[in-house]
């Protein structure tokens, strides 16, 4: 029997499909810590689209299946406030005690199986739930190797996701793992505003959207970056997406996969970049392309 | 304008240039001006709490408030109204102008007389009703909608003032000065000046109604207010029931909350207590006073989790804070109720099918949350609507489908992955070097292509390399 602690990694569905690289930087920073890193392949999502959507029973049925999933887990981490922000908050209103259910215009919001025990075990996972780099800064005081090397004298900004700074208030530990790697980010003007992104509100409201995000570009444009950084992987998607657009050109990663040294030592290309096949195929080519 | 057209109106709010710089001023000079007058409370946060819990318990006990107010209200010499629908109040202050054979009407500010459409019903019954707040004027002149609950005239530049004037004033010299802000101000005084000293009623709305008394609170700025309530001899207030407070010292903590989230003022130029009318003891007031008390569906919201909805103080400060708001304005919510908290309570009075737009025109960023003085969750009521929605199937068609499906995959880890696998599969078509510029004709993510490119999903998926 090790002593291990075993740290459950929820890989949100947007990390699985555009950048599984941030999942792999966190079970090497884990197992890193002295941590056995456990990955449950029956994840789906957290449930968030549904739940901001109004479908709230397929997000509690979402839910129920990561608290089963994840039980025998000490921690379980996520790399993106948001999806810790839906756990950590949202969570308890899924599955409220009895005493404390609500109604809407005359539903019951409290109907699933009182044998479960759910709102106990619902409460029990939010207490384990950790937004990754709050985790790594603040439960296991982690010591990240030196990056500074690898970033030489680029400047690197930083974007608060709003979970981050409202839902889970782990903005600082950003700034304290950077700290700890050796390299200072520099913060946005107007910090504490959304980039626009707002999941579906974006496909919903594509104008009012990008409106919202040319405001949070020219903020950060005017800190004028070589690398964007932040710790939602959803903002970063939004946000380069609208910069490519607009023909600017700042590199960005995910913080996590940012602090992992191993990742630069292969060539982690930002976000957004590709080596296409041809060049691939000949050693020369092993720079990240421009 | 109506509440069904957000998008459109949107839309053409944020190709309005003028309007585009004039809201990002306007409300950062609020965002910023609330931060310093919050900053120089030592408490702020107990101060929240307070004034959570007196509107919490208020509106708990509204049974019982509104019935102490109604008494001590009408041992004032008031006398109170109940309205069930914007038509009826409205149709009940035209009734009691008329008894007293009004022609003039002069009103200030109030967001319940754009609810229930009050001018609008005036002008077709022939009487002339002129607004006094400047911003409400100089809207009512332009035959605008208001921009904003505490600055109506927030879209309308200093230059569009002045042309208004030129235009909509008669006897105007033309080589009087209209440049400042003084002479505006000016020109406004001198014609307002008139109307109010020979205005038959005057009407206001109400930011308390003070059960304990029997009083009414009226904050302004410019003290039309006090002119519109005092000089005519008929003074009727017009206003929705969850603005009783027990006692007036939870009105006085509730002034402090309200100017600082609303102006950064601690204390507003004009906080106004009208008690009865002048046959009281003191002998203030007008011959006359009336109060209008409309439900307009806001009993509904009581009865559910949306309750909270009702603590709001119309401060204004969640607007100012909303990066909705910010880019699209007040006007294009298409009705008196606007920003994030206006989006909450929009449904129970139109319906949630006229006002689906609303409730899904939030990023769901939770500022408003963090500002609002009284402690409403915004956005978690905004989730319960959206939960009505689709509970009611207002959500769009083509909006449902797609949640359908998400339903379907997201329930079974095998159908995620497939799924997951598909987009992968579709977006990769369409990745040049990383990043993806167009989608062709593939349905669900084509809006997001509208104004930005996508970084491109990964070869593999990390289920995939784990598999």
């Amino acid at each position: 029997m090790s002593s291990q602690k075993k740290v459950g990694l929820f890989v949100t569905c947007l990390v699985d499909m555009f950048r599984p690289s941030v999942a792999t930087s966190a079970i090497r920073l884990l197992k890193k810590c002295g941590f056995a890193v456990v990955v449950s392949p029956r994840q789906t999502c957290c449930g968030q689209v549904a739940f901001n959507n109004g479908d709230r029973d397929t997000a509690r049925n979402i839910a129920r299946e990561l608290l089963y999933e994840f039980h025998d887990c000490d921690y379980i981490v996520a790399p993106s406030a948001s999806c810790a922000g839906m756990v950590v908050k949202n969570y308890g209103e899924l599955f409220p005690h009895p005493d404390r259910a609500g109604h809407l215009f005359g539903h019951n919001l409290y109907h699933f199986d009182k044998n479960e025990d759910l709102p106990h075990r619902a409460d029990g996972f939010r207490a384990k739930f950790y937004e990754l780099s709050d985790f790594l800064y603040h439960v296991v005081n982690f010591q990240p190797s030196n990056i500074a090397p690898y970033v030489g004298d680029r400047k690197i900004s930083y974007h608060d996701s709003c979970s981050s700074l409202r839902d889970t208030k782990t903005f600082i530990a950003a700034r304290g793992l950077l700290a700890r790697a050796g390299v200072a980010a520099a913060n946005l003007a107007d910090a504490e505003a959304c980039c626009g992104f707002g999941g579906s509100f974006t496909t919903d409201f594509p104008n009012i959207s990008a409106s919202i995000t040319d405001k949070k570009c020219d903020d950060i444009l005017s800190t004028a970056p070589d690398i964007l950084l932040s710790a939602d992987l959803g903002c970063l998607l939004h946000l380069v997406g609208r910069l490519s657009r607009r023909g600017a050109a700042v590199e960005a990663f995910h913080l996590i996969e940012f602090l992992d040294e191993q990742a630069h030592s292969q060539f982690l290309l930002p976000l957004g970049k590709e080596l296409n096949n041809a060049a691939q195929k000949t050693p020369a080519a092993q720079q990240p392309a421009k | 304008m109506s509440v069904e057209n957000f998008s459109a109106a949107a839309d053409k709010a944020i190709k309005n240039d003028g309007l585009q710089q004039r809201l990002a001023h306007i409300t950062h000079e609020f965002i910023n001006k609330r931060q310093a007058a919050v900053n120089a409370v030592p408490d702020w946060e107990a101060w929240r709490v307070a004034g959570k819990n007196i509107k919490q318990h208020a509106i708990e006990h509204l049974d019982i408030y509104l019935e102490e107010f109604e008494k001590n209200l009408t041992n004032a010499g008031g006398e109170l109204h109940y309205c069930q629908t914007g038509e009826e109040a409205a149709d009940k202050i035209l009734r009691i102008c008329q008894q007293h054979k009004a022609q003039l009407v002069v009103k200030s500010k109030s967001m319940v007389a754009e609810e229930i459409n009050l001018n609008q019903h005036f002008a077709k019954n022939n009487i002339k009703l002129v607004e006094t707040d400047l911003g409400d004027y100089i809207v009512q002149l332009r035959g605008d909608e208001p921009a904003h609950p505490i600055a109506p005239a927030l879209h309308v530049g200093k230059a569009m003032v002045a042309e208004t004037f030129r235009q909509e004033h008669k006897n105007l010299p033309r080589n009087r000065p209209l440049e400042s802000i003084g002479d505006l101000m000016a020109e406004a005084r001198g014609i307002l000046r008139k109307d109010f000293l020979t205005a038959d009623v005057g009407i206001t709305g109400a930011n308390f109604l003070v059960a304990e008394s029997g009083s009414v609170v009226l904050v302004t700025n410019e003290g039309n207010g006090d002119l519109v309530s005092t000089l005519p001899p008929v003074h009727i207030v017009v206003t929705t029931i969850d603005k009783i407070v027990p006692t007036l010292y939870d009105a006085s903590h509730l002034l402090r909350l309200l100017c600082r989230s609303a102006t950064g003022q601690p204390i507003t130029s004009y906080a106004s207590f009208f008690t009865g009318n002048n046959q009281t003891q003191d002998g203030d007031g007008a011959i006359a006073f009336h109060v209008l008390l409309l439900n307009n569906n806001r009993t509904q919201l009581l009865a559910d989790d949306l309750r909270p909805a009702l603590s709001c103080i119309k401060c204004g400060a969640c607007l100012n804070h909303c990066p909705v708001y910010q880019t699209v304005g007040g006007a294009s919510y298409g009705g008196a109720q606007m920003g994030p908290i206006g989006s909450a309570i929009a449904p129970a009075i139109s319906g949630i099918k006229r006002a689906n737009d609303l409730v899904f025109a939030s990023t769901l960023c939770g500022r408003c949350d963090d500002v609002c003085p009284v402690k409403i969750p915004i956005s978690h009521l905004l989730r319960r609507q959206r939960e009505w929605s689709f509970l009611q199937k207002t959500i769009a068609p083509q909006k449902q489908r797609w949640l359908k499906y998400f339903r379907r995959a997201s329930q079974s880890p095998k159908k995620f992955r497939h799924a997951s696998h598909a987009v992968r599969r579709m977006l990769r078509f369409y990745n040049r070097h990383g990043m993806i510029k167009n989608i062709g004709l593939f349905p669900p993510a084509r809006p997001w292509f509208a104004k930005k490119n996508l970084p491109s999903p990964a070869k593999k998926s990390f289920f995939d390399k784990v598999k």
